[in-house]
């Protein structure tokens, strides 16, 4: 049996307000963590690949609900690449919300964050610092993936979790990816 | 209008699902997709370092002064290493910034400190590297507050920050053209009590 309270603003005894009608508020939340190694192939047109073992998912209490979604990928691949956001298996084009940049358009060089040029591209994977955040606009089931694409000529593979010549062993380190969402309220 | 005072509150079940300290209270988030280079100065007396204003992020309504703020930047950026970033609130340098207990008089100590460094990287010129820049601190106002990211160089040079770009172009096959984003959560924190608004 659910029950409900209905309230505008929420104060603690000392006076303190801790919710505004909700706005600010973190009022639901997705996790998800990859510890698997695997392969990605990335193309140098179209709109990328998508990553979706790294998909977050929400069902907006409210449309004009903010989310706001970071990860941590760890991946070894060359510097040539950027990482986009897809929005229900699309790429976000919607202005000023794009998964890209959005003063360059969406060139295959355009993106959210780029590749590493480290100085080791076999026994050292990297790790990749992705935050996305836009309005739902929507109250149906959203889900949100990174996608991996070439910003040049050359094709590529991204090696996720893993070093790229070795699946573990000692120097080629395993990691893990992780990524959250929360939805504020607005 | 309705109005609900408590300490905590919980679910039927008896867990507690909004307690009186520790939840997230207001959220305000920036994105730039600009590519502006700025120039970060190392040590000159009284100019020492460039305030990234492109990369502003402000905390909206901040509801109390002893909150806690914690902010996170995603950057991406193309510059030499030797270059440090530190953070302003309201335009006001932060002990936390850079490790020292006194940020109330310029050293020229800090120019090699920061919350964070440039990487020394294989290139300089057609990649730009990713950086997640954390800060936290009290409040210290209510209303708007407002976090500055700065870039000094780390010695007693100077070099160009590119925001969202590489050094070698704005944008063309192989040099990755990015976006900057932010997030800062307000946290009720003890202290202070009383509602300022």
């Amino acid at each position: 049996m659910s029950s409900e309270l209905r309230v505008n603003d929420i104060y603690n005894l000392a006076g303190k307000r801790l919710s505004a009608s909700g706005v600010g508020n973190v009022v639901s939340s997705d996790f998800n963590q990859s510890c698997e190694p695997y392969l990605v192939y990335t193309q140098n047109s179209g709109n990328g690949t998508r990553l979706n073992a790294l998909s977050l998912t929400v069902v907006p209490k409210k449309s004009s609900n903010i989310l706001v979604m970071q990860w941590v990928i760890s991946a070894e691949v060359s510097w040539n690449e950027v990482l986009l956001i897809h929005r229900n298996d699309d790429l976000v084009t919607d202005g000023g919300q794009q998964g890209y940049n959005n003063e360059v358009g969406n060139n295959r060089w355009s993106g959210l964050i780029g590749g590493w040029y480290d100085n080791n591209n076999d026994s050292t994977p990297a790790s990749f610092k992705l935050t996305y955040h836009c309005v739902a606009n929507t109250t149906s089931r959203l889900y949100f993936s990174p996608a991996v694409r070439s910003s040049q000529g050359n094709e590529d593979w991204w090696r996720f979790n893993r070093a790229w010549s070795s699946n573990g062993q000692g120097n080629y380190e395993r990691t893990c990816s992780i990524g959250y969402l929360f939805e504020i309220g607005t | 209008m309705s109005f609900l005072y408590a300490d905590n509150i919980r679910d039927t079940s008896g867990n507690i699902i909004i307690p009186s300290y520790g939840s997230v209270i207001n959220t305000s988030t920036m994105r730039y997709d600009g590519r502006p280079g700025y120039y970060a100065r190392g040590w000159v007396a009284g100019s020492n370092a460039s305030t990234l204003f492109a990369l502003r992020l402000t905390a909206n309504n901040v509801q109390h002064p002893n909150n806690i703020l914690i902010a996170s930047w995603q950057l991406q950026i193309e510059t030499d290493n030797n270059t440090t970033f530190k953070v302003l609130k309201n335009g006001d340098w932060q002990d936390n910034s850079f490790g020292t207990s006194n940020a109330s008089a310029p050293s020229d100590e800090w120019y090699w400190k920061g919350l964070v460094c440039a990487y020394h990287d294989a290139d300089n010129s057609s990649t730009p590297s990713n950086y997640r820049l954390m800060f936290m601190c009290r409040a210290g106002a209510v209303g708007n507050v407002n976090l500055d990211v700065v870039a000094q160089a780390a010695d007693d040079g100077g070099r160009t920050v590119w925001i969202n770009r590489t050094y070698g172009s704005g944008g063309q096959d192989g040099h990755e053209i990015c976006v900057c984003t932010g997030v800062v959560f307000e946290i009720a924190h003890e202290g202070g009590e009383g509602a300022t608004s």
